[in-house]
This record gives structure tokens, C-alpha cells and sequence, in this order.
């Protein structure tokens, strides 16, 4: 197991934000958590690496209990791309360089620099490289933050919507080169994202949140209309397209 | 996707010449820094020519003019690289650190607090010497201690705000007008309350005036700057990693909370020395970091470079500007800052609020 959560909670000012919330992540795994807003997606994610410190419950990252990793060490482990980055008058290079800091003490490494190149190749950045990152467009900022993410060689690689505000195109390019890295570098990926079905052609494994908790969590088989007007309250009909399930609001 | 196939090394090659380019600015505004000390040694009541303000200066020559360059301008001249580096950089880092552009010892009523402080040891603390005619301060120690614990209360009101608050930038300058405005209000008290001669010194603090540059002040401001500005350096990569905001760098293992506390409460050490010996010079920690920022960006390997040489130039230029200008009236430099101030913060907020 990659990940092992069992029974987090984390309140806000004694108000409940995420409760006795429990599930594993192997290898290969892309887990997407679905639910209204909310209903605490975000919060859980910033609880796995610890920008946020639940009060109850563990998070076991490979072996290891994460309250005693350092942040450093997390942060090691696992990648995190938020919501809203800010962006800076920091050039591509650079930003995407600073995967590197959880690695080196005091300053980076001609391997560092030589990661970093790597990545932004591989995910076609190159011509933007000494572009400031205030002068990107929404969808370039976004690969920008995942190709960071993926320079920290992660084992674990946390999303938050990372398709909000995308073109259809960029949509798929971001997702479908997460898809690629999990599978090439035997990782795994959790996301929220709020186009269901952006995620049931992506993704493996589901969690359903509502009011706080798990409603239900497994494969594509939890995606029923059932389960979706509980979550949702609204009614869905689940149609099976190219052999992956199609929801479709009614 | 890709435009062409990348070799490998490209990006990196094209990197290496952006990062080359950087330094390139950076040594010249070296030049640039050395230049205008050089111009500054020699304009004044006395006209030195520059050739031998050069050899007087290598030579470490006090003899004729000399005396002139060494005990009486260049106390003034390292004064001003000193004071409108530090001011520069710990504006750099307050906005780091805040994620504020509008953030600097001034705009948060830090500046002002400190110089409550210090008056405040004028009056209270018997740390000026009210029996002789002239302003002296008898006890240096007591004064700057006294204006760094309260630009340190102005700065954990800063921090407690933000806290508790998440308030916008523009709110957070609102917050510092009302921090200064506390502060100035006891500064107006002290006023009340002190002898002629205190009166005199503590008025002088509302407007900044290298005039009180000695070596010996110079060496003490040096001793604060120098290790807070190394330290800074040293954390470069983490204040790069806060460019993302605070989520962005937790998520790169930085402890945030640490780095802002220790980034302020530096920042606050050294805008409390300079306060104490020179008073409130006004928009240098906006004006340095932000002239930087558009020329290199805000890459804070040489950012933090960068901003202080850009901050003693403007400080340098200004305040041998103040002394030449209405010769023989030497006007106090926090003048003419906050008019070449004063207009880049409205710029900054008109710019914010057309976003």
C-alpha cells in the first residue's frame, strides 16, 4: 500500500470539516473524490500531506506514520498541486525547479537543474521555460504545477481540481499526462474534480463524499444513479458508452 | 504539445543564459553603486574633483580634502547604502513572507512603531542626554533595544491580523496606517511630554535624515544587517517556494509559519536599528524590491541581490540630492523619498484594483 488512511477527522474551530475518513491507495491506483462543495474534498486532500494535521485518526505513507515524517519527508513523497496556485514573476525554469527543494539542503544540484529539464521536456514546456509564470495562460500554469509536482519524484501525487477553469483540450492533456506518469513510474494519484465523467474515463477507484463522510468508495460500480442522487441530490441516469459509464443528469 | 523534438541540454543551455543576463544586471548595478558613491564623495560645499576622490578613497587618505571625504561624507554616503539596503530588503522578504506587494516596514507601521520606541527611551528611559545643548543620544543601546521591542509588537499585530483575519492586501495596509497612527499619536504624546531638547530629537524622527551618520553608528547597523541579510539569503529557495503562495509551499515541505515569524521578526530587527539612528525614511523597502521585480523578476537568488544594491542606489542618489539641491540648506532625505514614493504606491494600488 501507497497510502493508508484510517478514521481522520478534522474539525475547524470544534465544526466538523471531514469525518472518520478511511481508505487505502496501491500502485497504479488514480482514486478521484467526488462530491458536492463542501462536502470536504479539499480538506482531505491538504490532510494527507499534512499542510493540514487532522486530530484524529492516521496516515500511514508507505510504511511509515506520517507524524513522524518531517515535512520535508512528506513532502518528498508526496507531490500536491492546490486549487488556486498563485502565480509570480517567476520564470517556468524556476518554478518548475522548486520540486527540488524537499531534496537538497541549501541549494540545488546539477542534477537538479537536470530533473527539472527532464520534466519540462517531457511535458512539452520547453518553449515556455523562461517564460514568467504571470504571463501563462490558465491551462500552461496548470501543466506548470503538475510538472513541478512531478519533479519532487513523488510516489504520490495529490490534485486539487486540476481541470477547473480548462478547455476541453487541456483537460485531457493534463489528465492524460498524469495517467501516463502513474503508470510509467508506478505511482499514484489522488484528485477531486467536478466532471464526473472527465473522471470516470481517467480514474480507477472512487470515493463519494457527503456531508463530511464517506457515502461509498470502490471501482466504477459505485457510479450508480442511486448513489448519485444521494450524493448530488439530483437525478442521474448511468449509461454505458465504449465499454466506461456515462452520466447523464436528467 | 511540443513544437519539435527537444534536445537535451537546450533548455537547460537557454536557462544558463537567462541566469547569465541576471548577473550581468547585478554587477552592473554594482558599478552603478560604486559610481554614485564616488559622485556623492565628490559634490557637496566643496567640490572634489573625481579623480581624487579615488585616491583618497584607495589610499585611505585623511590628510586636506581627505578629512573632508572620509570624517564628513562618507559616514553619510555608508549610511545611506546601508540604510536603503536593509530597508530594501526587508521589504523583499516582508512581501515574500505576506504575499503582499503593498507590504514594507512603512506601509505596515512598522517604521512608525520603532520610532514610538525610541522616543518613547528619549523621554522614559532617560536614553537622551537633555543637559547638553546639542542632540546626542548617551545611550544608543537602550534607544534602538526600545524601538525594536515595539516595531516588534507593531509586527506580531501584523502577523495576529493575518492570522485570524486572511485579509486582503489592501486591508492589511489599512490595518498598518492604523498601527502608524497609534504610533504616531505617542510619538505626538512624547512630544508633549519632552524638554526642548528631546523635542528636537524626537521631532526629528518623523522625518528621515542620514545628517546623524558616524562610523561607529554605521559599524552598529552593519552588525544588524549583515547577518539578518545573510540569513535571508540563506533561506532564498524557501521565500522562491512562498512566490506559489502558502498551500503551494507547504506542499514543498516548507514550514511557512517559522519562516514568516523568523522573515518579519528580522525585518522588523533591522527597520528598528535604522529608525533609531536615522527615523522614518519612507517607501524604500516598496521602491527597491519592486523597481527589481520588474527588471528580473522575483527569483529570490538574485532578487535578494539585487533589491538592496537598488535600494542604496535610490537612497545614495537621493539623499546626495537632499545635501546639494538648495545648497547650503540641507534638506533630511525621508523627504524626498516619500515624494518618489508616494506616487509608485499609488501606482501599486491603482494597478491592483483595475485587476
Amino acid at each position: 500500500m501507497m497510502l493508508n488512511v484510517d478514521g481522520v477527522e478534522f474539525a475547524y474551530r470544534s465544526e466538523p470539516v471531514i469525518e472518520d475518513i478511511s481508505f487505502e491507495l496501491g500502485r497504479h491506483d488514480i482514486l478521484t473524490i467526488l462530491g458536492p462543495n463542501g462536502a470536504g474534498k479539499t480538506t482531505l486532500l491538504k490532510c494527507l500531506n499534512r499542510i493540514l494535521s487532522p486530530q484524529k485518526g492516521s496516515i500511514y505513507i508507505g510504511n511509515t506514520d506520517s507524524r513522524n515524517m518531517s515535512s520535508r519527508e512528506i513532502a518528498r513523497e508526496i507531490g500536491y498541486v492546490p486549487q488556486q496556485g498563485e502565480t509570480s514573476r517567476m520564470t517556468v525554469y524556476d518554478m518548475i525547479l522548486l520540486g527540488r527543494r524537499p531534496h537538497f539542503q541549501w541549494t540545488a544540484s546539477q542534477r537538479d537543474y537536470e530533473l527539472a529539464e527532464d520534466v519540462i521536456d517531457r511535458m512539452g514546456l520547453s518553449r515556455l521555460a523562461l517564460r514568467y509564470a504571470d504571463e501563462l495562460s490558465g491551462g500552461e500554469f496548470q501543466l506548470v504545477q503538475v510538472a513541478r509536482a512531478l519533479v519532487q519524484e513523488p510516489g504520490i501525487i495529490i490534485l486539487d481540481e486540476p481541470t477547473n477553469s480548462l478547455d476541453v483540450k487541456n483537460q485531457h492533456r493534463i489528465l492524460s499526462a498524469i495517467q501516463d506518469v502513474v503508470q510509467t513510474h508506478s505511482m499514484a494519484a489522488v484528485m477531486t474534480v467536478h466532471d464526473i465523467n472527465l473522471s470516470l474515463r481517467y480514474s480507477n477507484a472512487y470515493i463519494l463524499m457527503k456531508d463530511h463522510r464517506i457515502y461509498a468508495a470502490g471501482g466504477r460500480e459505485v457510479i450508480t444513479p442511486e448513489h448519485m442522487y444521494e450524493v448530488y441530490e439530483v437525478e442521474m441516469d448511468v449509461e454505458e458508452f465504449n465499454g466506461v459509464p456515462l452520466v447523464i443528469p436528467r | 504539445m511540443a513544437d519539435h523534438e527537444p534536445v537535451r541540454g537546450r533548455t537547460l543551455l537557454a536557462y544558463r543564459g537567462h541566469v547569465r543576463s541576471k548577473r550581468v544586471f547585478i554587477m552592473m548595478l554594482l558599478a552603478l553603486t560604486a559610481a554614485a558613491v564616488i559622485i556623492s564623495a565628490s559634490v557637496g560645499a566643496v567640490s572634489i574633483p573625481f579623480g581624487q576622490v579615488i585616491s583618497f578613497l584607495a589610499r585611505f587618505d585623511r590628510q586636506g580634502s581627505g578629512r573632508i571625504i572620509w570624517d564628513v561624507r562618507m559616514p553619510r554616503i555608508i549610511a545611506a547604502v546601508l540604510v536603503g539596503s536593509g530597508l530594501s530588503v526587508s521589504g523583499t522578504v516582508m512581501q515574500s513572507v505576506l504575499r503582499n506587494p503593498l507590504a514594507s516596514p512603512y506601509t505596515l507601521g512598522i517604521s512608525s512603531a520603532a520610532a514610538f520606541g525610541a522616543s518613547f527611551a528619549i523621554v522614559f528611559l532617560q536614553a537622551g542626554n537633555s543637559s547638553s545643548s546639542s542632540i546626542v543620544v548617551s545611550s544608543p543601546h537602550i534607544v534602538t533595544i526600545s524601538a525594536f521591542s515595539f516595531s516588534v509588537l507593531a509586527t506580531f499585530s501584523v502577523l495576529v491580523i493575518i492570522r485570524y483575519t486572511r485579509v486582503s492586501a489592501e486591508a492589511l495596509v489599512l490595518a498598518g496606517i492604523a498601527i502608524g497612527s497609534i504610533c504616531t499619536a505617542g510619538l505626538t504624546l512624547m512630544q508633549y511630554l519632552a524638554d526642548s531638547v528631546q523635542l528636537a530629537h524626537i521631532v526629528s524622527w518623523s522625518f528621515g535624515d542620514l545628517g546623524r551618520a558616524t562610523w561607529n553608528i554605521n559599524l552598529i547597523t552593519l552588525a544588524v544587517l549583515l547577518p539578518v541579510y545573510l540569513l535571508c539569503f540563506l533561506y532564498r529557495w524557501d521565500f522562491n517556494a512562498m512566490e506559489g503562495g502558502e498551500d503551494s509551499a507547504k506542499g514543498l515541505g516548507i514550514r511557512t509559519g517559522r519562516l514568516r515569524v523568523a522573515a518579519m521578526i528580522g525585518a522588523s530587527m533591522v527597520t528598528a536599528v535604522m529608525v533609531s539612528f536615522f527615523g522614518i525614511i519612507a517607501f524604500i523597502g516598496l521602491l527597491g524590491p519592486h523597481i527589481t521585480r520588474r527588471v528580473i523578476g522575483s527569483d529570490h537568488r538574485f532578487l535578494l541581490a539585487a533589491s538592496p544594491l537598488v535600494g542604496a542606489g535610490i537612497l545614495l542618489v537621493s539623499d546626495t540630492a537632499a545635501r546639494t539641491l538648495l545648497s547650503p540648506m540641507v534638506l533630511p532625505v525621508g523627504i524626498l523619498t516619500s515624494l518618489l514614493g508616494g506616487p509608485l504606491f499609488i501606482y501599486l494600488l491603482v494597478g491592483r484594483v483595475k485587476r
